[in-house]
């Protein structure tokens, strides 16, 4: 049954004209949630739905037999995978959306979450579909579910992992079939599955055999195309190739030409920083006057190039290799990641002038940056896979985890960057310094236990997670 | 005549409910949307020297902003958070042609004197924006969490959907609620992968969608409309009155809104004050001659558009 238009216009306006009805939004600061309303809120951001006040569970908070901390809790591990790292039971609805909620929510933090178009557009449309574009955030994802994959084992793991989703193996993707590929003759070849997630699969680096023809000639051999170039979820074949969004032609010169993008990225996706992360006098000893380098001649661009450029050094052998770029048979092929072999002898420190056949020497470099507390890590590198250990090692990864879920849950973005840079001076308030510390004190413990589930109850065990206007009077602050 | 929010009608009295209704949403949503806002300081009191204070639409200042963003941006960053805020333009000048780093930039070279001192406008400014008398005065730097479209569409098929005894009607107002909230994945947040493709029929993914969203105008217009929509179907309001324990019949009282309250708010309370303007406004349109079901039907509509239902 409709009712009329000028009958709600009528009662209503004068309804909020005369100011009978107020706005709902009480800021009174310090008052509680009741058990009910905390149970509401968390349920809500680890399902992304609304409980059903009705439900058994909601009645035990309510009427005060179940902890809502405790409910939750509960809640959260309905999302732990098993032995197979797959949901025990892909049909609990509740369980699955605890998953999905999770994988969204960790897919959302990458800084590029796209792969951008580096030549023509046949492959570019291959690439799209060869790749689940979500695949490094399965790191994560697989370390808050799974019990026998930590967070440490995110930035450190040498494996690539997809997912199992509920279309598995499908058989065309976005009007594309199989025989579309240039892969079709490889056993392995599959797209990937498609839909909601149900767990993961590990998979040792994949090389697929491809054959195609143009008018003139054939080609084949293999292609890289699952693959892990070091450790981590940055190092994935995948990840490099969202990130470092470069041209087809990008070879490193150790100078200006450099895969720093992806750096640059690693910084903002694993410890949540941004450039500059070192103070003026860190970096005086790489400041070269005279270098054709426009960003070495001084201090200010020296400060960012100093760190991301030592850490692209690691992947200085990047490359991108396109197949089937139009007028094949068949028509698709795709555009990869790949690395180059190391053929020539190793360059020392951070040269201020391009170097020949810079990508094929060693992958020496340096993790390089003031961390959360301040203290400078100046540490040497030799390889993507050593960067990750070295990462790993560090308290800021974790630090930046539970600023992540901190943000999530409670509302409020954290700073976590240098405290005592004079150039950057972070000007917090008490509030600030209060929440800083929450989200340093977790992510450390986090380090210990290497569980983020455990981080998450932390977080949610907060007195700040409880109170009525956690987002509203909460003071926050980026970084 | 048929309600629909595409008539004029409809519309004028939609921009109206967002002047009366969202103001301090409105406001929320001018101190969160762009990289430009974020960190600049807001007072409702407007005690700041009155020559600080710059339209963010103000011609000058975008043009000096805009040619932040071309020259300087890439070292000193977003202008909002930019190491160098209050500097002037001789100060930039002086800068340009000493700093070995900025020397050599031919760009910076050839600014004119004109454009380093829109520079140093758009590096001085302070935004004020005031706030409507009565409106309550929210710590701006703030960012309320709001549920993203599938918490926001489980809120509206719990309240309003009849699952134990779907009619036409419960088809409507699943259409609505799918076609105002769940495929509004920029206005609600609620990302999608490109692999994921079960995010909502007709929903085109895209890696951009935020988990959830910050407040924004979109956003609360959809929420408004799914409100006056869904609640213009009389078994919208006969389910939320069930599901809540109540009738048609019920009395208007402060126990029985107390349960609505319950049912839209999942154990928020509110106060007395607040269930007893509830109270009046149903008391107030059978006083007006209208029917049980209107009576409900109107004292629904501001809880369901207040901030509450959203708010996680």
């Amino acid at each position: 049954m409709i009712i009329k238009a000028k009958k709600i216009k009528n009662f209503v306006l004068k309804t909020f004209i005369l100011g009978s009805v107020t706005f709902f939004v009480n800021t009174s600061s310090a008052e509680e949630l009741s058990p009910l309303a905390v149970f509401q809120r968390c349920y809500s951001r680890i399902t992304q739905y609304r409980v059903d006040i009705n439900s058994s569970m909601a009645k035990n908070v309510e009427n005060g037999s179940l902890d809502p901390i405790s409910a939750c809790e509960s809640v959260l591990k309905g999302g732990t995978l098993n032995s197979s790292s797959r949901l025990p039971d892909v049909n609990n609805v509740l369980n699955q959306r605890v998953l999905e909620t999770f994988h969204r929510l960790h897919g959302s933090w990458f800084d590029v979450k796209w792969f951008k178009r580096i030549g023509v557009s046949e492959p570019f449309r291959a690439t799209k579909v060869i790749y689940d574009s979500a695949e490094p955030s399965f790191f994560i994802t697989r370390a808050l579910f799974d019990p026998a994959f930590t967070y440490k084992d995110a930035l450190t793991s040498s494996s690539v992992i997809v997912a199992q989703r509920s279309v598995d193996n499908p058989s065309t993707m976005r009007g594309l079939t199989k025989s579309d590929f240039i892969f079709n003759t490889e056993s392995q070849f599959k797209f990937p599955d498609q839909g909601l997630l149900y767990g993961f699969q590990t998979m040792t680096s994949v090389n697929w055999k491809y054959y195609y023809e143009t008018s003139d000639d054939s080609y084949s051999g293999t292609m890289p195309v699952r693959k892990n170039h070091g450790g981590g979820y940055f190092s994935l074949s995948v990840y490099m190739e969202q990130t470092v969004s470069d041209i087809l032609k990008f070879r490193a010169d150790g100078a200006l030409k450099l895969p720093r993008k992806w750096a640059r990225s690693l910084l903002k996706d694993v410890l949540c920083r941004e450039l500059p992360l070192v103070r003026d006098n860190d970096v005086s000893s790489y400041v070269v006057p005279n270098s054709s380098i426009p960003f070495r001649k001084a201090n200010t661009c020296t400060k960012c190039h100093a760190t991301m450029d030592q850490m692209a050094y690691t992947a200085r052998g990047f490359y991108y290799d396109e197949r089937a770029n139009g007028g094949t048979t068949p028509k698709y092929g795709g555009t990869f990641g790949r690395i180059y072999d190391v053929t020539k002898p190793a360059v020392s420190g951070w040269p201020s002038e391009p170097t020949p056949n810079f990508h094929l020497t060693p992958p020496n470099g340096r993790l390089f940056y003031r961390n959360y507390n301040g203290d400078l890590v100046n540490l040497a590198v030799s390889s993507m896979k050593d960067l990750s250990t070295k990462i790993a090692s560090q308290d800021d990864p974790y630090i930046c985890l539970a600023k992540r879920y901190y943000k999530y849950f409670i509302g409020i973005d954290v700073n976590i960057s240098d405290p005592a840079d004079p150039a950057q001076p972070l000007n917090m308030t008490p509030l600030d310094e209060r929440h800083r510390s929450n989200v340093i004190q977790i992510g450390k413990r986090l380090k210990q236990h290497l569980d983020p589930q455990k981080a998450i109850i932390d977080i949610i065990k907060l007195p700040e997670f409880k109170q009525l206007d956690q987002t509203l009077n909460s003071g926050s602050s980026g970084g | 005549m048929k309600y629909t929010l595409f008539s004029l009608q409809a519309f004028k009295f939609v921009l109206k409910l967002l002047v009366l209704i969202l103001t301090p949403v409105f406001i929320l949503f001018y101190q969160a949307c762009g990289s430009g806002f974020e960190s600049l300081s807001l007072t409702s009191t407007g005690q700041l020297d009155s020559s600080d204070i710059v339209d963010l639409m103000d011609p000058v200042f975008v043009s000096g902003k805009v040619l932040y963003i071309a020259n300087c941006a890439n070292c000193h960053g977003d202008l909002s958070d930019s190491s160098k805020r209050g500097r002037t333009a001789l100060q930039i000048k002086d800068s340009i042609s000493s700093e070995p780093n900025m020397s050599v930039l031919s760009s910076l070279q050839n600014l004119t004197t004109n454009e380093l001192e829109l520079i140093a406008l758009a590096l001085n400014f302070v935004v004020v924006i005031k706030l409507p008398p009565g409106a309550t005065d929210l710590n701006l730097s703030s960012k309320p969490a709001l549920g993203g479209r599938f918490y926001v569409a489980s809120t509206f098929f719990q309240l309003f959907y009849d699952e134990q005894n779907v009619s036409s009607a419960d088809n409507t107002i699943k259409d609505i609620i799918k076609n105002n909230i769940e495929v509004q994945g920029y206005a609600f947040g609620g990302s999608c992968r490109f692999m994921d493709i079960n995010c909502g029929d007709g929903y085109v993914e895209s890696p951009d969608v935020p988990m959830y969203s910050k407040p924004n105008i979109p956003r609360s217009g959809y929420l408004v409309r799914t409100c006056n929509e869904v609640l213009s179907i009389d078994k919208a309001v006969l389910t939320v009155l069930r599901k809540s324990g109540l009738s048609v019949e019920s009395e208007y009282s402060a126990s029985n809104v107390q349960k609505l309250v319950r049912s839209f708010y999942s154990g928020r309370s509110v106060s007395s004050e607040e269930l007893n303007a509830l109270v009046l406004v149903g008391q107030t349109a059978i006083s007006k001659g209208m029917s049980r079901t209107d009576g409900w039907r109107f004292l629904m509509l501001p809880m369901c558009t207040s901030a509450y239902f959203e708010l996680l």
